[in-house]
């Protein structure tokens, strides 16, 4: 199976703080590749480097879908903030995207992806009026608007309800399954990565300490694996 | 013009900012025809016209640019919008350019419209249309990005509101008392001349400033800006 991310030896450091410690890690093609860890082991920024919003400090990446011009026309994200603008309804939300990822049929391709996520009838009403459910709902049809190979999600479950994480979790499955779509997903949920994820790495304090795949999820709880994981920080 | 056209929508769209606006304008027509009372007043002095040409703009526009409502820039820091923006690869610097923009267009539209007054019954169309077409252009857009830049870095804008409000001050100060404490102590006035060559060296001033903060800034450097905001 092919890789669309490889990371060889990265590291990142923020001054005198290594905040990534040699990553080396492999994403094939098709998985729901689940990233761990407590606060603070360097999720967020490992999903910054590989959205460009970073720089490595050394070490090097290669995401295999990079778009020609620049636009990242085949990943798409959801970062802990939402950028969505208030302001603007939740159409021009979508609108502002389409432009920038310079999209064919924008308009109807923006009705449908409201209508999938189900908020059709709130086409025209501004995002400030949205429940945080129904902002993180705007956003992954944000998302996915331009139809991404790779879709990275950065705790895009925090803080929601129990039936929109649900909703949430059948719908990256079924993302996955309709065709080679990859999902790369930090998050500190570990119940529900437990049930959608393929492959799974456990970061702490900068660096991947384990990683496990469908079959190690089989025969041990994913809780059990990642207190196993850190089982040296606490003694 | 994807940013831009956003940019232009919030701005407009901000009821406060229509109202400071319209409040300018009408501030700017009336110095421009108050202006035409000085003259008559002082005797058609000539320095009058040039005063009001080259340096009067200059200060109002610092003014302004501090009491415009600065919102909307710092929500999309907040919430992310800019993060987000750059994570789809678009490019720093056209992002920098079409937020200073919708920057300038308010901002310079005012200023024009004291000048057009001016250059309408003063007749000095040399002069007014240099400031119009060169100078208040070069100085408002050059002012807009280093604003937008300091927004767009900084973990503290009322700081920056601050200072940009204390330059305001200074310059007006400079601008307006300089000449005459240069005739107090030097017994030396302003030439037509030395104004024009003043006003061209600030707006180039300001430009180069705004020419180095384009190439400094990095993406790393704006995301670090909200995390720590």
């Amino acid at each position: 199976m092919s890789n669309i991310i490889e990371l060889q030896d990265l590291c990142k450091e923020f001054k005198d703080k290594r905040v990534l410690d040699n990553i080396s890690l492999k994403i094939p093609v098709g998985s729901i590749f689940g990233l761990i860890g407590p606060n603070g082991a360097g999720k967020t920024t490992l999903i910054r480097i590989l959205l460009g919003l970073y720089r490595p400090s050394s070490g090097s990446f290669i995401i295999n879908t990079q778009h020609k011009d620049g636009i990242k026309k085949n990943i798409g994200f959801m970062l802990h903030s939402t950028g969505l603008y208030p302001a603007l309804t939740c159409y021009e939300n979508l609108a502002l995207y389409a432009r920038i990822y310079r999209l064919d049929k924008e308009k109807e391709r923006i009705e449908d992806l409201l209508e999938l996520v189900g908020l059709q009838e709130y086409r025209d009403e501004k995002a400030q009026i949205l429940s945080k459910g129904m902002r993180q709902k705007l956003v992954l049809a944000r998302a996915i608007l331009h139809n991404p190979e790779l879709l990275i999600l950065d705790e895009p479950t925090v803080g929601l309800e129990v039936e929109i994480k649900v909703w949430f979790r059948n719908f990256i499955s079924d993302y996955v399954s309709e065709g080679k779509k990859t999902v790369l997903i930090s998050s500190h949920e570990l119940s529900e990565l437990e049930k959608i994820c393929t492959d799974i790495a456990i970061l702490r304090k900068g660096k991947i300490v384990k990683e496990y795949n469908k079959v190690d999820l089989m025969e041990t709880s994913l809780e059990e694996l990642y207190l196993k994981s850190g089982e040296s920080d606490w003694q | 013009m994807t940013i831009l056209r956003k940019e232009l929508k919030l701005i407009y769209g901000n009821k406060v900012f229509i109202l400071m606006k319209v409040f300018f304008s009408l501030v700017y027509c009336a110095v421009g025809f108050l202006t035409k009372v000085l003259y008559e007043e002082l005797g058609s002095d000539p320095g009058i016209v040039f005063y009001f040409i080259f340096v009067y703009p200059l200060s109002l526009t610092l003014l302004m640019l501090n009491l415009y409502p600065i919102a909307q820039e710092i929500t999309e820091q907040v919430n992310g919008g800019i993060e987000n923006i750059l994570a789809t690869g678009y490019s720093l610097k056209k992002l920098l350019m079409a937020k200073s923009l919708a920057l300038f267009l308010p901002i310079y539209t005012p200023a024009a419209l004291m000048l057009l007054i001016i250059i309408g019954w003063s007749k000095y169309y040399l002069a007014g249309f240099l400031s119009l077409i060169l100078l208040l252009p070069l100085l408002i857009g050059s002012i807009a990005v280093n604003y937008i830049s300091g927004i767009l870095l900084t973990p503290n804008p009322g700081l920056l509101r601050s200072k940009i409000s204390f330059s305001a001050v200074l310059v007006i100060f400079v601008l307006t008392y300089g000449p005459v404490l240069s005739y107090q102590v030097f017994g030396y006035s302003l030439d037509r001349a030395v104004s024009i060559v003043i006003a061209i060296l600030l707006s180039l001033l300001a430009v180069f400033q705004a020419y180095r903060k384009i190439n400094k800034i990095s993406i790393e450097e704006i995301i670090m800006g909200a995390v720590y905001s």
